[in-house]
């Protein structure tokens, strides 16, 4: 890196200015860009992307979960004299946030605290940061997965979370604004 | 997210593509008060929750209360599921709201897109919290109904 050069905390790219020095980070409050964000707010499209793919990781979650709750709920059936093919749809809403749950301690909460991305947002480059552009804390990562889970125990609201940084200056879903962190370009992937 | 002043066909396609699912939806589907048809034909399911407890689940009722809403029959989908009707036209009007702000608002003047984001929130906040109120209560009514022994559908 050359002396005097400005670089973006969040993506590591150099800043306009290669002189000036780097400049204080300042909460990300006024204006649709923060400073620190030289590379930009993520896309929608990669953020369903990576969201997409993430969800594959919990859906292989929902599948073993589903397989022992499942296998308990259709002897409680058989045993009351009920018999199988009953739905399991009861399911899913329950299964879907806990899987969630389980699978983000890992790739929603350890990695995003570690190296700022989980696995399907590492894909498509980008990076969730707080208002001055560092790495979450594991607290405020675990927050944020405690608040997707709660949205998503209530229908429809999911699809709000997700839809909801199409409209917002700063490209936030509500789970972002809960704990204030930003999704950004991460080009470098670092 | 789009930077304020540019235009993207982003959020008009995200809002067409909510607004022609729910057209597949209501070409497809149907339903009546006890059940939901697919092309005519009766899905044939029970809750395993209900079958097991005789207690209703938290989304017992809900899609055939949705399907109701969509083809326009808002009272028979109030009474089967108070969350069905909230849900449907709320998503509905998310996505008119969507198509109005791409062919309207974006890339107007800043601060008019920015009012036109700020109402498309406050619309989506209001949505959140009736979605969430609608959907407890229906569910709690329907539990206490059940738990008493009025078990309803």
């Amino acid at each position: 890196m050359a002396e005097g050069t400005a670089y973006c905390p969040a993506c590591g790219a150099a800043q306009q200015s290669a002189v000036a020095p780097v400049p204080p980070i300042q909460p990300a409050t006024a204006g649709p860009y923060p400073a620190v964000f030289a590379c930009g707010y993520a896309s929608w499209g990669n953020r369903v992307v990576g969201f997409l793919i993430d969800s594959l990781l919990v859906g292989v979650g929902m599948a073993i979960l589903f397989f022992v709750a499942g296998t308990v709920l259709a002897s409680m059936a058989a045993l009351a004299g009920h018999g199988a093919g009953a739905s399991m749809c009861c399911m899913f809403f329950l299964l879907f946030p806990v899987a969630t749950l389980l699978v983000g301690l890992y790739n929603g909460v350890y990695l995003i605290a570690q190296r700022g991305f989980s696995i399907g947002q590492g894909v498509v480059h980008i990076k969730v940061v707080d208002a001055s552009g560092n790495l979450l804390t594991q607290g405020a990562a675990f927050l944020r997965l405690v608040v997707r889970v709660g949205l998503s125990l209530v229908p429809f609201l999911p699809l709000l979370d997700m839809l909801w940084p199409l409209w917002d200056e700063r490209g936030q879903t509500l789970h972002d604004k809960a704990v204030n962190c930003y999704v950004v370009n991460n080009p470098q992937g670092v | 997210m789009d930077s304020a002043g540019t235009r993207s066909p982003l959020a008009a396609v995200v809002g067409a593509t909510i607004l022609a699912d729910a057209a597949l939806a209501r070409l497809v589907l149907s339903a009546d008060l006890d059940r939901v048809y697919f092309l005519g034909k009766p899905i044939v399911v029970a809750c395993a929750f209900r079958r097991a407890t005789g207690l209703p689940c938290p989304t017992c009722g809900l899609t055939r209360s949705t399907v109701l809403a969509l083809h326009g029959d808002l009272g028979a989908a109030w009474g089967v599921m108070p969350a069905g009707p909230v849900l449907a036209l709320g998503t509905l009007a998310i996505a008119v709201a969507l198509l109005w702000y791409a062919v309207f608002a974006q890339g107007q003047r800043p601060a008019s897109e920015a009012a036109a984001r700020c109402w498309i929130a406050r619309g989506g906040l209001a949505y959140g919290a009736a979605a969430v109120v609608m959907w407890l209560g229906g569910w709690t009514a329907q539990f206490l109904n059940a738990w008493h022994g009025g078990l309803g559908k």
